[in-house]
């Protein structure tokens, strides 16, 4: 290395000459236009090992998109939304969301896409992530998901992988199993990636900037990481999906799991045994061909299209052929003598067993919110809670809290609470029908609560006859109420 | 010790019941009733489990596990439908975070927190 000082005005001049020099200006200093320069040689063009991903990648389908195949990362946005939604939600994502992943795949990401479950989503993660030996990064972002905390659950599997349970150590998610996919999958996970923590950030912006560092050959840093791509991992990728054995992993109980695992070690996920990594191609990261695949959601809707129009093809054929053999039946029908005729129109051509009797199922309340006014929804909400309630409180009276303190007061709090949203019903601005729909449902339940007892006796916990601890099942009922937040009480 | 068994199945008839309530609303198409539904069910079979293996005499364990086997019998016949998905990403659903099967019915059972079930259920061994 030189350390060369000059004039500002030769500066044009002193890097004509380092360029000529097959050198390069390391480090410059500018000091009242007195400039100095570190001059060093070229550093030799970086090579890295970047290698193609296992044969069926991405293995596992799911709300992602894939980008190039040779890129370092993967980002990963926490999908905030209500339990249960998953596949639907590809279509539904929220625009910021899908923005996210779109930025993150047009920046230069291998595989963008939303996380949701801390379990069964975590697992086509690792799956997706393994496949794909040149993906050194895991970058993740978005809100954290209520009730899920799958955030928190992938960083606890980075940072602490996983127990004898199959449960993901230290996380705050309440069912972080991870039970359909490999051990091996999971500690190359963990080994193939380091994590670049955004939870909480939403800025495109910054999701690109921390794509494009991970992608770049020189150390960049990138708010307190110091990011480059390092090359392919050093072993082959492993191509494995989820065995479907647990597909409910968020109604698995504690006490079972050891069962589980038993069933799961006598039929471990078929692991394709790893083909070793080629040297070849070693190349320059923009060497690299990039092809950019289409979105296996779009071939999935392609395919359904052309099934759909095979099966209307078929379809077509199928009434043609009905048609024609109606018309060759009412034809012979019509030939037959008048009493034949009869015959005919009336015997069954096969015989029908009776249907068994079903009892006719309960109404289910139709889900009319889509047409609701805020206002109205309010009050659809909130006497939602009340069928539930009344029911909680009958079972508790058929217990000791019939002579109790706790189901008195919270009966009478309950009339209370629907005399109120009676009175608010009346103050609003609804239209006669839906107040009286609303109104005839609350003196409904009024009715009910009324047959409750209302009068206070001695609390059972002081009697003694009740042992269940600080707890009250009659109280505890009432909380349904604070389960229902939206929207809020409509001002008067 | 009975009365661990005997505090549990206390809330089990309430949180039946207010499941059963929301079957008749929207829940009914939901993944969240279906899923409070299968943990009753687990959840009573593991007090069976334990039940057994206690040392409650065996003149109380019958009367307890013919409530046991009342609560499951009733767990089964909610009605819930074949194909459930959530009903807040279905759009039917617009109460906010919680959920009523979930969080509120399934949540009472928090309210039993005697006596601790260490003292009732025996130690696994081996």
């Amino acid at each position: 290395m030189l350390k060369v000082v000059f004039d500002a005005p030769l500066r044009e001049k002193m890097e004509d000459l380092v360029a000529e020099e097959n050198c390069e200006i390391l480090q410059l200093d500018d000091k009242d236009g007195i400039l100095t320069a570190i001059i060093g040689k070229e550093a030799p063009a970086v090579e890295m090992l970047k290698v193609s991903p296992v044969e069926d990648y991405p293995t596992e389908p799911g709300c992602f998109l894939r980008g190039n195949d040779y890129s370092p990362a993967a980002v990963v946005v926490l999908l905030n939304a209500p339990y249960g939604t998953l596949p639907p939600e590809v279509q539904n994502a929220p625009p910021e969301i899908e923005k996210l992943v779109r930025v993150a795949v047009e920046t230069g990401a291998a595989l963008a896409g939303t996380l949701q479950t801390e379990n069964i989503g975590i697992e086509k993660i690792v799956c997706n992530v393994v496949g794909n030996p040149n993906i050194r990064y895991l970058v993740l972002c978005g809100e954290e998901v209520h009730g899920h905390n799958s955030g928190t659950a992938v960083k606890a599997l980075l940072a602490n992988g996983i127990n004898q349970k199959r449960t993901i150590i230290g996380s705050g998610a309440v069912t972080p199993y991870l039970f359909n996919i490999p051990l091996e999958a999971i500690e190359r996970f963990r080994e193939q990636v380091t994590l670049v923590d955004l939870v909480g950030e939403m800025d495109p912006a910054v999701i690109g900037k921390a794509v494009w560092s991970c992608y770049q050959e020189k150390p960049t840093p990138f708010k307190d990481y110091m990011l480059h791509d390092p090359g392919a991992y050093s072993e082959a990728g492993i191509s494995c999906t989820l065995a479907g054995k647990v597909k409910h992993p968020e109604e698995i109980e504690e006490w079972e799991i050891d069962e589980l695992l038993k069933e799961i070690e006598g039929a471990e996920a078929p692991v394709k045994p790893p083909t070793e990594v080629k040297d070849e191609p070693i190349a320059r990261l923009e060497e690299v061909q990039l092809e950019k695949k289409r979105e296996p959601s779009m071939i999935d809707q392609q395919k359904l299209v052309a099934v759909g129009e095979s099966l209307a093809k078929i379809a077509e054929g199928l009434n043609e052929i009905a048609k024609i053999l109606m018309g060759e039946a009412a034809e012979r029908v019509a030939e037959l003598p008048r009493e034949e005729r009869v015959k005919v129109e009336v015997r069954p051509r096969v015989e029908v067993k009776a249907p068994p009797v079903v009892e006719e199922a309960p109404v289910v309340v139709a889900p009319v919110v889509a047409g609701l006014t805020e206002e109205e929804l309010y009050f659809h909400n909130q006497l939602r809670a009340y069928p539930g309630i009344l029911a909680g409180l009958a079972a508790c009276d058929k217990d000791i809290c019939h002579v109790g303190l706790s189901l008195p007061t919270t009966v009478n709090k309950i009339i209370k609470k629907l005399g109120k949203l009676s009175k608010n019903l009346e103050g609003s601005s609804l239209s006669e029908q839906r107040r009286a729909e609303f109104l005839s449902k609350i003196d409904s339940f009024l009715k009910v609560a009324e047959r409750l007892p209302t009068d206070p006796g001695p609390c059972q916990k002081t009697v003694g006859t009740c042992t269940i601890g600080k707890g009250c099942l009659a109280t505890g009922v009432m909380d349904l109420l604070k389960l229902v937040t939206e929207p809020a009480e409509p001002t008067q | 010790m009975s009365d661990y068994f005997e505090n549990q199945l206390r809330g089990y008839p309430v949180v039946l019941a207010i499941l059963q309530a929301f079957s008749k609303d929207i829940c009914r198409n939901c993944i969240g009733l279906e899923g409070a539904q299968v943990k009753v069910e687990k959840r009573l079979k593991k007090l069976r489990i334990d039940l057994e293996a206690s040392s409650v005499p065996q003149e109380e364990k019958s009367g307890i596990l013919a409530r046991i086997d009342s609560s499951a019998k009733e767990a089964e016949e909610i009605e819930v439908s074949e194909d459930t998905e959530c009903q807040k990403t279905a759009g039917n659903c617009k109460i906010g975070l919680g959920c009523f099967c979930t969080d509120g019915a399934m949540g009472l059972m928090k309210e039993i927190t005697e006596p601790a079930p260490s003292l009732a259920v025996p130690v696994a061994t081996g």
